[in-house]
């Protein structure tokens, strides 16, 4: 069976490439420029990766291929979520005459070592990737439509001490320097709006027995914990609370953003919410074109991290159509002349290192044994990115 | 919560509860010792394995993983038990009769790194058989939390005590009182010698291995119910502690590494709750190495074959 899907794929594959073929007989006049498109697109992240060149495509069937000044391709290439392969990737990319733009990585650690090839090639880097660190390098071929870690902090702060007012907070972080990084932005923000950290300790992953942990927490009376690990050991931290008879409101980073925490936890879970990066997609009114191309073409509704995707290749086009030539930095420079851009995540610009100023955290919860979406933090104008 | 007389409570209640389940893995460990003088690294690995069985065992008998009522629940966790336990005893056996007697007249080292091999091989085969992600073990037991003197524990935690201290006690006595148990100590103080007054030695070495595996398996099972999570990694950190649990009891000791595991359990309960959590690992470790330095032997002594 799957042999004869394999060989069916062949053979539409072979009809498409007629079918290019035919189709760049027909308007040789047009210059090819090929946009590509890396992440994982294989392994257990490639439902992630794989997202964005479904973005990228429908952003693409939105033209009219007549009246654009060139042909347009999408090339995806599978970095495996691996820094090694993503070099080879960045490398390969570097010297294609042809690529003209970058969606991806999706990976921070794909990124962060490939930034400076892409740098040197001067490729308008679109990353899909959120650390903070990326466009913090000095390089100016960098852009990000979505929102970075560090408001996953300040946006949950916001959510949680600035909106429910919470008082005296306990931060438990996972010992990674991610996690550590986000539970100090949290601290800082929930003190300078006056809420008293209780708490500010680590718990390694695969700890199982939080209950020490959990009974000095007790003690300390706290009405809300801010806790930095993944969905396994979120539901084994709550799972104990539960036993240790404790609730208090408990909120996280986009780790524990997933289906699993639920199946892990159980009832134990239930009130839990989450930041992550960007609204629902689905609910977002700026993106309702988008969401209904999206089902139309895939029968299914997006995920996360695809309207990123669309809206970097609209970017991009408007960019390369604006410079009109094969020209890298020129286009870099005509990134710059189109934006703000407004979109399907509302008005994008960006700032001098390349990250969108308009950085929107949604906060999800588990109601009823579902992620639900409630809303976006509402992070106050002055903390948003200068 | 109450005062400190609260807390203190609390945290004793904590580290009884995980140093039980340290012991129970610990016991293993030690009597393999004490009969071989190896130590087994896979040990903490037919504990995973255990709680492994029982989700399966659990599986095919509650397809919808809903608490059983009543009577059946008895029956359920019966079956839970009796399963994991007889998979696990066979696992052990299987282990040593395959990895480690071809081993038995080469250097020290050669049953150890045999026995590193087993436990990466178990690890991956589970890996492979389940998957990477961990699994939600069902809560059998309705849950119900009890308040004394501001402390609060669950009816799951007082089960677990209690049930280690029987099977410790069963062990202890099987040892002390029974044939097979005179054989197993005539064998661990000395082996040579224990053959010629004709105890079977290789039958000894296969029951230690087959009660050292069951033990590892309840405490799978009661791991599965205390936490509601397993991964394929749970062995690797668990053996570890029941390990070190030996040592600091006396390896080779029974009794020593039943205390070693509730006093590690305790070291580590009140070292995350009272210093932080990230010490637990470290104070749970500086009390073996101050052990160790005081009383070289471990607190009961270490088991040393008599040799004359």
């Amino acid at each position: 069976m799957r042999r004869r899907v394999a060989g069916n794929l062949w053979i539409i594959g072979g009809l498409l490439l007629l079918a290019l073929g035919l189709a760049t007989g027909a308007v040789a006049q047009q210059q090819k420029v090929v946009i590509a498109v890396t992440s994982p697109q294989s392994g257990p992240q490639a439902a992630w990766g794989s997202e964005l060149i479904r973005g990228a495509e429908l952003a693409l069937a939105e033209y009219d291929p007549k009246k654009l000044k060139f042909k347009y391709e999408i090339l995806p290439l599978d970095d495996q979520a691996d820094p090694k392969v993503g070099l080879t990737v960045a490398n390969k990319l570097k010297v294609d005459k042809d690529v003209m733009g970058v969606i991806g990585p999706w990976n921070s650690g794909v990124a962060i070592p490939a930034s400076p090839v892409y740098s040197e090639a001067k490729l308008p880097l679109f990353a899909i990737a959120s650390d903070p660190k990326l466009t913090r390098q000095g390089f100016t071929n960098i852009f990000r439509t979505v929102s970075t870690n560090d408001f996953q902090a300040i946006g949950g702060e916001a959510y949680l001490v600035g909106e429910l007012k919470k008082k005296r907070v306990a931060i438990i972080h996972d010992n990674t320097i991610p996690g550590v990084t986000i539970s100090e932005i949290f601290r800082d923000m929930a003190k300078k709006d006056k809420a008293e950290i209780v708490m500010f300790e680590g718990v390694s992953w695969g700890e199982r027995d939080w209950s020490p942990v959990l009974t000095s927490l007790k003690q300390k009376n706290a009405d809300a914990l801010y806790l930095v690990t993944v969905f396994a050991d979120v539901a084994l931290a709550m799972k104990q609370m539960k036993d240790l008879g404790m609730n208090l409101t408990v909120l996280g980073p986009d780790g524990m953003y997933s289906d699993e925490l639920i199946t892990l936890g159980g009832p134990a879970v239930e009130g839990a919410c989450a930041t992550a990066l960007g609204a629902d997609v689905n609910k977002l009114p700026s993106a309702s074109k988008f969401v209904s191309a999206f089902k139309a073409k895939y029968n299914e509704s997006p995920q996360q991290y695809s309207v990123f995707a669309y809206e970097d290749m609209h970017i991009l086009i408007k960019a390369i159509e604006k410079a009109g030539k094969k020209d890298r930095a020129a286009i870099l420079k005509a990134v710059r002349e189109v934006t703000p851009y407004d979109g399907a995540l509302g008005r994008t610009a960006f700032n001098g290192r390349g990250d969108t100023v308009n950085q929107v955290i949604g906060i999800f919860c588990v109601k009823d044994g579902k992620w639900g979406y409630l809303k976006t933090a509402d992070i106050p104008k002055d903390r948003m990115p200068k | 919560m109450e005062g400190w007389g609260a807390v203190y409570l609390q945290q004793v209640v904590n580290g009884l509860t995980i140093g039980s389940v340290y012991a129970l893995i610990a016991l293993g460990y030690t009597m393999v010792y004490g009969v071989l003088e190896m130590i087994n690294f896979a040990h903490g690995d037919v504990f995973m394995v255990g709680s492994f069985v029982g989700l399966l065992v659990l599986a095919l008998l509650a397809p919808s993983s809903s608490a059983a009522a009543g009577g059946g629940l008895l029956l359920v966790l019966g079956a839970v038990f009796l399963g994991a336990m007889a998979s696990c005893g066979s696992l052990g056996v299987t282990i040593e009769r395959v990895a480690y007697r071809p081993l038995r007249a080469s250097s020290r080292l050669g049953p150890l790194i045999s026995a590193l091999g087993v436990s990466l091989f178990i690890q991956n085969a589970v890996m492979l058989l389940v998957g990477a992600r961990p699994k939600a073990f069902p809560q059998l037991i309705p849950k119900q939390l009890y308040h004394v003197g501001g402390a609060v524990f669950t009816n799951v935690q007082v089960i677990i005590l209690l049930a280690s201290l029987l099977l410790m006690l069963a062990l202890d006595q099987f040892v002390r009182r029974t044939r097979w148990g005179r054989a197993m100590r005539a064998v661990a103080q000395d082996a040579e010698a224990a053959g010629f007054m004709g105890v079977e030695v290789n039958s000894v070495v296969t029951l230690t291995f087959l009660l050292g595996s069951i033990l590892a398996a309840g405490a799978g099972i009661m791991v599965g119910l205390y936490y509601g999570i397993v991964d394929f990694f749970m062995g690797y950190v668990a053996g570890l502690k029941a390990f070190t649990a030996a040592v600091l009891g006396g390896i080779g000791n029974l009794r020593g590494a039943m205390l070693g595991g509730l006093l590690l359990g305790l070291a580590e309960s009140f070292g995350a709750g009272f210093v932080g959590a990230h010490w637990r690992d470290v104070i749970a470790f500086g009390v073996l190495i101050t052990v160790l330095v005081l009383r070289p032997g471990g607190l009961l002594g270490e088991h040393l074959p008599e040799k004359v």
